[in-house]
Order: structure tokens, then C-alpha cells, then sequence
């Protein structure tokens, strides 16, 4: 059954209830929340799929947050997701956000074969630029001095502040861009090896 | 018994006489302002009645149908309404102090600026309940449903919510201070600025919520559960949180303040939550790390990046070759950039850019995060176990996800 809910102050929203399975065309001027199954195209500002929902076919929304099943065409302007998104499955928004569960939880989406556009385009001069943190770099001539425990047979390695236990933790994000963390030897190394003579670094 | 042609005051005059009027059927009456104290009306059908300040003190509603009934201001103190059905009921600024209401339903009802403060709401359904401004003061809320409920700016305080399932609900400003959230469910819930100050929410599961500048000054978080959590701006003064877990990574702009870290919450041990789960110096374990700086060009290369290293690219790789182990860790910097690479396994964390249109770039990693700053442009694809996804919000993606089964497919096409 679909089913209108209003409250007093609350706002409108259009409810496809678990154990419904709606097949056709939805289009409406409030929020739409899945908990049943809806085969076909949706429109709506605002639909949220319940853990319990499924939605196939073509979907378009403002705001989109799903944690049940997804598959078909979705575009949205904002997307939330968690659960599952089917193959088959093309999502186009202008912001994706999910959640990355613990490790011991989970997982919290699930992905079948589907594309992602996500955001603006991106271009090759976009993707390829020089970051503009890196521009205004104009290394200092820097005392050649090695770090005692900081060399590689390769040519590259850490900073002396990682090698020598440093805190910096990638993991915890901290990208360590900027000279602090630059290598020690030269303002920047370029290593080129060639498809005949592959440079092979193994780290473990 | 149907008694639509029942006026009001027979009805009143048979509830002042004490009389049993269990199962009798008053759907879609207007009863507003009726005094029905005391009423004994078990079981009886009221679904759609007008109710609207009608006095049901102490009433007698076990087991009755009370869907969509519209009662604001109606008084249902101390009444028993133990699995009633109260589905889209409509009780704004009603009284239900010390009311019973266990196991009732009442989904998607209107409970704004209700009195509820006392009352027994156990394994009660308030799934979509707009609760907004009600007052839940040492009210029982154990083992209920209050899945996407609205409880923004309750007065909740020493409320009883032990193992209440609160996923998605909205509970910003609320006032839950010295409450019970014990085994509670928090996932995504958005608690902002609300207060659980010496709240009690051991062993709770508050993974994505957004306690952004909530109070949570002696509260009991130990064995916390709380990947992606949203701490800025909030307060920790003195909470306990032994156990407390943040996942693979703790999140950014954690609050200063000391917490008790100690098993015993005895305060005798005292740390900031960004140095929870590190381990001391000395038993560090050594964790092989590459780094790759701005400005360094790193061509054609094969890396093989073996289990528990790291390696942090803030310059430039191109078409390099990395095989990572799956606990090892690649984190593309924000000035860092992956073009026409090739990375199988492991974990990867991207904030720069990792391009690589037109081909598998990326082959059974167990996990690929993007942050806000990230780019990625290339084609995944999944062996075996499926990829673990984290993307915030802001990143720009252009990626095509494919299973093994794709690429069986394009095997046989290929044949």
C-alpha cells in the first residue's frame, strides 16, 4: 500500500511499504521512502530506499539515500549509500558519499558491475595538472646530508623524519606533503626505468 | 457493539458508572474533550476518533486500536496502554506521563512536545515517530524501536534507552544527560549539540553518527563502537573510554580533552582520544614505509609492496606496476598522482589522483577509500571477495566497477 504520511508539523512523504511491490511510474512532489520493491521510474526531491527496499529502473532524485538495494539508472544530486548496488547499474550524481565500515563490521555497499560518474568531468589538463600545493616549491639548496639509516639502493626513499620513526601516519591521513617531508638528498628525483630494464622495488 | 450513534455523554456517563467497555467500537467518533477517567476500554476500536483534550486519566487502553487517532492535548496520564495500536497517531502536547505503553505501537505518530516522563515505552515501535520537544525524563525505553525516529531536543534525562535501536535518528539538541544507552544502536544518528553528559553508552554501536560539538563529559563510551564517527567541536571531558574503537582510521579534529583510559574507569589513567590504540614506543611494531615526495617521478616501475608496509606517494608514478599484499596500505597524497599505473591488492587511500581511464587500474584491492580531495578516473575490478567502498563526499569519480563475472564474460567474447 502507498501511503501519504502526514503529521501535524511533520513533512509529506510517500511511503511504499514492505510487502508492496510497485510497478510503473512514481513521480512526486514530496519524499518517497522504499521499504517494499518498485520496478520502474521514479522521480521525487528526496527517496529513501530502507534496508528492507529494492529498486530497479530508472531513478531521479535531488537527495537519494539507499541502504537496500539499487539497480538500473540513478541520478541524483546528492547520493547516499550503503547496502546493495546490483549490476548492470550506472549511478551519475554530483556528490557520492559512503561510509567504510570497521573492519570487523560489514561491508556496508556492496558494488556489481556499475559505473560512477561522480562529480564535475574530469578532463585530462584537470587530471594530469600539477597540484597548485606543489607550484610555489622552490626548493632550497639543501645540505646534501644522508640520513644515517636512510638510503635505498633504488634512489628513493623515506624522509628522514619517517625513516627515524617519525610519527606521521598515512593512515591516519596525514599526506605529509610540503618540504618538511621532503627526501633529503635533492629537491625532487625522477626514475625512469625502462620496459627492458624494469626498476623492481620490493618492500616488506 | 457499534455505538456511532452514541452521543458523548452516554459514553461519559457509562465510563462514570464504572462500566466495562472493553471491545466496543468508538472508530471515528468525536470524543474531544470528553472525560473518559478511568475508562475501561480494553481492546476497544477508537481508530480515527477525535480525541483532542479529552481526559483518559488512568484509562484502561491495553491491546486497543487507537490508529490515527488525533488527540493533541489529550491526557493520557497514567494510562494503560501496553500494545495498543497507535499507528500515525496524532499526540502533540499530550500527557502520557507515567502512561504503559509496552510494547505499543506507535510508528510514524506525532509525539511533538508530548509529556511522556515516567512512562514505560519498552520494545514499544517508534519507527518514524516525530518526537521532537517531548518530554522522555526517566521514561523506560528499553529494547524499543526508534529506527529514523525524530528526537530532536528531547528532555530525555536518565531516560532508559538500553538496548534501544536509535539507526538514523535525529536527536540533535537533545538532552539525554546521565541517560542509560547501554547495547543502544546509534548508527548515522545525527546527535549535534546534544548532551550526554555521564550518559552511559558502554558497548553501544555508533558507527557514522555525528556527535559534532555534542557534550560528553563523563559519559561511559567504554567499548564504543564508532567507525566515522563526527567528534569536532564536541566535549570528552573525563569520559571513560576503555575499549573504545574507532576503526581503521580515528577521524579527524578529535576533541583535546583528557579522558579516563583506564579499565576500571577509575580515572587513573589518563590520555586524548587521538592517542587511543597506540601502543607505547617501545613495543611499536616497526611498519616498512616508502615514500614517494612532491616533485619525485617515478616511471615504469614494479613495486611489490609486501604485508603490513606502507607507501605514500606525494609526487608522480606513471605506468608502474604495484602488487600490494592485502594488508598493505598505498595512500596517494593530495599532491599525489597515479597516471596509467597498474595496483593489485591491498588497501588504498586516495586524496590526490590516481588515472588510469580506459583499463583495470585497479584489480581485488580490499579497500578503496576516497576523500573529499580525491580523483579517480580508471576501472575496478573485483576477484573473490568484494572490495570494501569509503567514498566522502566531494570526491570526483568516473569508475567502472566489475565483478569476476564481467570479466568472464569478456573472456568468452574474446574467445
Amino acid at each position: 500500500m502507498i501511503m501519504p504520511i502526514e503529521t501535524n508539523k511533520t513533512p509529506k512523504q510517500t511511503v511504499v511499504e514492505e510487502g508492496t511491490e510497485f510497478k510503473g511510474t512514481l513521480k512526486s512532489s514530496c519524499a518517497v521512502v522504499i521499504n517494499g520493491t518498485v520496478d520502474g521510474e521514479m522521480d521525487a526531491p528526496e527517496i529513501t530506499v530502507s534496508r528492507s527496499g529494492s529498486v530497479a529502473g530508472s531513478l531521479r532524485a535531488t537527495r537519494l539515500r539507499s541502504q537496500g538495494t539499487l539497480s538500473g539508472k540513478v541520478e541524483a544530486t546528492d547520493v547516499f549509500l550503503s547496502g546493495a548496488v546490483r549490476s548492470n547499474t550506472a549511478i551519475k550524481a554530483k556528490r557520492l558519499e559512503v561510509k567504510l565500515g570497521s573492519d570487523q563490521a560489514q561491508i556496508e555497499v556492496t558494488f556489481g558491475e556499475c559505473s560512477l560518474e561522480i562529480g564535475d568531468p574530469i578532463s585530462e589538463s584537470v587530471a594530469l595538472a600539477v597540484p597548485a600545493k606543489m607550484e610555489p616549491a622552490p626548493v632550497k639548496a639543501e645540505p646534501v646530508v644522508a640520513a644515517p639509516d636512510a638510503t635505498a639502493a633504488d634512489g628513493w626513499a623515506l624522509p628522514a623524519t619517517e625513516s627515524a620513526g617519525g610519527n606521521a601516519s598515512p593512515a591516519t591521513g596525514s599526506s605529509n606533503s610540503g618540504n618538511i617531508n621532503r627526501s633529503p638528498w635533492k629537491p625532487s628525483r625522477t626514475i625512469d626505468a625502462s620496459p627492458h630494464d624494469t626498476a623492481k622495488s620490493t618492500l616488506r | 457493539m457499534h455505538v456511532q450513534s452514541v452521543s458523548v455523554q452516554s459514553v461519559e456517563e457509562r465510563v462514570r458508572r464504572g462500566e466495562d467497555l472493553s471491545r466496543i467500537d468508538l472508530r471515528h467518533m468525536n470524543l474531544a474533550g470528553a472525560n473518559l477517567a478511568g475508562a475501561k476500554l480494553a481492546r476497544a476500536e477508537l481508530d480515527g476518533a477525535n480525541l483532542e483534550a479529552a481526559n483518559l486519566t488512568g484509562a484502561d487502553l491495553r491491546g486497543a486500536s487507537l490508529r490515527e487517532i488525533f488527540a493533541p492535548r489529550a491526557g493520557f496520564g497514567r494510562a494503560l496502554l501496553g500494545k495498543a495500536d497507535l499507528d500515525g497517531a496524532r499526540l502533540s502536547r499530550a500527557s502520557l506521563e507515567r502512561a504503559e505503553l509496552q510494547a505499543a505501537n506507535l510508528s510514524g505518530a506525532n509525539l511533538e512536545d508530548a509529556n511522556l516522563e515516567q512512562a514505560s515505552l519498552r520494545h514499544a515501535q517508534l519507527v518514524f515517530a516525530n518526537l521532537t520537544g517531548a518530554r522522555l525524563s526517566s521514561a523506560n525505553l528499553s529494547r524499543a524501536d526508534l529506527e529514523h525516529a525524530c528526537l530532536a531536543a528531547v528532555h530525555a534525562t536518565r531516560a532508559d534507552l538500553r538496548e534501544a535501536n536509535l539507526r538514523g535518528a535525529q536527536l540533535d539538541s537533545a538532552e539525554l544527560s546521565a541517560a542509560q544507552l547501554e547495547e543502544s544502536v546509534l548508527e548515522g544518528v545525527f546527535a549535534r549539540g546534544a548532551n550526554f553528559e555521564q550518559a552511559s553508552l558502554r558497548g553501544a554501536l555508533l558507527h557514522s553518527a555525528d556527535f559534532r560539538q555534542a557534550k560528553l563529559e563523563g559519559a561511559d563510551l567504554r567499548n564504543v563502537r564508532c567507525t566515522n564517527i563526527r567528534l569536532e567541536g564536541s566535549r570528552v571531558l573525563g569520559a571513560r573510554v576503555h575499549g573504545l574503537d574507532f576503526g581503521a582510521a580515528s577521524p579527524s579534529d578529535l576533541p583535546l580533552d583528557l579522558c579516563d583510559v583506564s579499565r576500571s574507569a577509575d580515572g587513573s589513567e589518563l590520555r586524548r582520544l587521538s592517542e587511543l590504540g597506540a601502543q607505547p614506543a617501545a613495543s611499536k611494531p616497526e611498519v616498512p614505509r616508502r615514500y614517494v615526495g612532491p616533485g619525485d617521478v617515478i616511471r615504469n616501475a614494479e613495486l611489490v609492496i609486501g604485508e603490513g608496509a606502507e607507501l605514500l606517494v606525494d609526487g608522480r608514478m606513471q605506468q608502474c606496476a604495484i602488487a600490494m599484499q592485502d594488508d598493505a596500505t598505498l595512500v596517494i597524497g593530495e599532491t599525489g598522482l597515479l597516471e596509467g599505473c597498474r595496483v593489485s591488492g591491498g588497501r588504498l587511500q586516495i586524496r590526490g589522483r590516481f588515472i588510469a581511464p580506459g583499463r583495470v587500474g585497479l584489480r581485488s584491492v580490499t579497500e578503496l577509500r576516497v576523500a573529499h580531495t580525491g580523483m579517480v578516473a580508471t576501472q575496478l575490478e573485483q576477484r573473490g571477495k568484494p572490495t570494501r567502498f569509503g567514498f566522502d563526499s566531494g570526491c570526483r569519480l568516473r569508475l567502472y566497477i566489475k565483478t569476476s563475472k564481467t570479466r568472464a564474460r569478456e573472456n568468452d567474447h574474446a574467445d
